[in-house]
């Protein structure tokens, strides 16, 4: 059963930790922070391999641990550069975001741990194909289980994740669409302001290094924006377009492995190509899809056309 | 009409009374030292040339800025009563192409009514239609906000205060580029809602137009110029304090 060992797990990591960054990234676009994504993913990579280094092995908690002081590190250190240096603040995060993450390949080679399954290639473009379900012995596994426990630890990971954010965005739906849309008047009313741009950051980062060690860096900033903002072409409407978000990401995680573990063997290639990387291409093919033939530009055209 | 600003004080607490209020970014004051009092049931304009720190008054008011010195409205501190003050914000402050209809950001005026974290419910939904309707947007409700002209969208952030029943209103700019009927719309609300016993308070950048719409207004140049009855506060010296001598002979001479 190579399909259950082998692709099962490695699609199932790569649609969760697709569906994950998505769901948070409507978010980040609509508010204007798709980078936001992008520098927690970088920012939290030397306290992931901190966390790893001083654990000695994938740890989760160690290494959820290392990722939050990484990025509240950051944090303080962008306000100092603010603050003192007086560097704005879009430099001050270019700066912080890219010496933490250049600070975590250092972290890499010199703890040894690129000796491990955790290395640079790892960092960039995750390790999808290194999701094994060794126990699984037939369809009858997926109803075992015994057998379902021997799950890659990171589609247990994602899926709490997942959990998360789904509960966090039923209980919060319309402050977060009020945070998103108009900050000032959520202010202005009174609205736990502080408590929801705090848990975007949270659930951001807790997206981020969930789906980092599955996918890499690249999955992860791309599947952040690519999915938000290929909803964001097809429709006018907040609850719809975080739905058209999910079934994107997903399709394009599926899509992605498809073509990259099969096609290049079909057309006798000798090796399949790297599954996050067929993923981020194929986002990136859908929006564009979506930016020539969405539906919104269509019943619109430029804005105030309609009225 | 020209009642002594004490005796009001004396009774009931007014809906807004201001005390040293400064409000600075990058240490330099956008608001100096401003005191003030509004008084109840009055359309109040905010006046005073450009950088004047008009909008910052309000937004140190609302604790939207840091800012010293006190506000209090209706006797209490601003954060205590903020279910009795709405705010309409300057409509180029938030992103248009954000994916909602009319009746999604109407509805927002009631998220703090339902409640945090509680659903919106059908008759909140009923209440927002009715609130479009009111500014003449009854058939907009469905209509996605990006698709809206600007007099449209800003009729829209008006509907949103409205069904907030508040007592105190404070609006931003209001007339920034919308067309006359947006204009003449929102005027005749404002004194519907002002002889209803409510208090207005709108930032405003057109003088000519405050003789004829307002009771009050608050003359501003960083510090507070005058405060009080429109005709008591833009006098030729009083303009001249905020605008300087020249262009207030000339808007003396308009009027």
């Amino acid at each position: 059963m190579t399909f259950l060992a082998i692709d099962l797990p490695a699609v199932l990591a790569g649609a969760l930790a697709a569906l994950v960054c998505a769901l948070v990234g409507n978010v980040l676009v609509l508010r204007r922070q798709a980078l936001l994504g992008d520098a927690i993913s970088h920012v939290v990579l030397p306290g992931l391999v901190a966390g790893f280094w001083i654990s000695g092995a994938a740890s989760l908690v160690a290494m959820l641990s290392g990722a939050l002081i990484a990025a509240l590190l950051a944090v303080a250190l962008i306000a100092v550069f603010r603050n003192v240096g007086r560097v704005n603040g879009d430099a001050a995060t270019g700066v912080v975001f890219t010496a933490f993450f250049a600070a975590g390949i250092l972290f890499l080679s010199v703890s040894g741990a690129g000796s491990t399954n955790f290395d640079i290639h790892t960092v960039l473009f995750g390790n999808l194909e290194g999701n094994l379900w060794v126990a699984a012995e037939g369809w009858g596994s997926l109803l075992d289980p015994v057998a379902l426990v021997e799950l890659p630890d990171s589609i247990g990971r994602l899926a709490a994740v997942l959990a998360i954010v789904l509960a966090a965005g039923a209980l919060a739906f319309k402050e977060i669409r009020l945070v998103a849309f108009d900050p000032i008047y959520a202010r202005a009313s009174g609205a736990p302001y502080r408590l929801v741009a705090g848990g975007i950051v949270v659930l951001t980062a807790l997206a981020a290094v969930a789906a980092f060690e599955a996918v890499g860096a690249i999955l992860v900033v791309a599947m952040f924006v690519c999915p938000a903002a290929t909803a964001r072409c097809l429709t006018d409407r907040f609850g719809t377009q975080i739905a058209l978000s999910a079934a994107i990401a997903v399709t394009a995680a599926v899509a992605g492995y498809v073509l990259a573990a099969f096609v290049p063997l079909t057309l006798g290639f000798e090796r399949s190509v790297n599954a996050a990387g067929v993923i981020v291409v194929t986002a990136g093919l859908l929006q564009l899809a979506a930016m020539l033939f969405g539906a919104k530009r269509k019943g619109y055209g430029p804005r105030g056309a309609f009225a | 009409m020209l009642r002594d600003p004490a005796k009001t004080a004396a009774g009931v607490p007014p809906p807004l009374s201001i005390r040293n209020m400064t409000v600075a970014y990058d240490r330099r004051a956008a608001v100096d030292d401003v005191s003030l009092t509004i008084r109840n049931g009055r359309l109040v304009a905010v006046v005073g040339p450009n950088g004047a720190g008009k909008s910052s008054l309000i937004r140190g008011v609302l604790g939207l800025v840091s800012a010293s010195g006190t506000a209090e409205a209706f006797g209490r501190p601003v954060d205590a009563v903020r279910d009795r003050i709405a705010y309409v914000p300057q409509r180029a402050a938030v992103d248009w192409d954000f994916p909602a209809s009319a009746l999604d950001v109407v509805t927002m005026g009631l998220y703090r009514r339902a409640g945090w974290f509680r659903p919106i419910t059908r008759s909140h939904k009923d209440r927002a239609r009715a609130a479009l309707a009111e500014v003449g947007m009854a058939d907009f409700a469905a209509r996605p906000i990006g698709a809206l002209s600007g007099g449209q969208q800003q009729r829209v952030f008006f509907a949103r205060a409205l069904v907030q029943d508040a007592d105190l209103l404070f609006l931003d700019e209001p007339f920034a580029g919308v067309d006359a009927v947006t204009e003449q719309i929102v005027f005749s609300k404002l004194k519907a809602l002002r002889d209803d016993g409510k208090t207005i308070i709108v930032v405003h950048h057109d003088l000519d137009t405050v003789t004829d719409h307002f009771d009050d207004a608050v003359l501003l140049n960083k510090r507070l110029v005058a405060s009080g009855p429109v005709d008591d506060v833009l006098t030729p010296d009083n303009l001249a304090i905020a605008y300087g001598g020249r262009l207030a002979k000339a808007l003396a001479a308009v009027r």
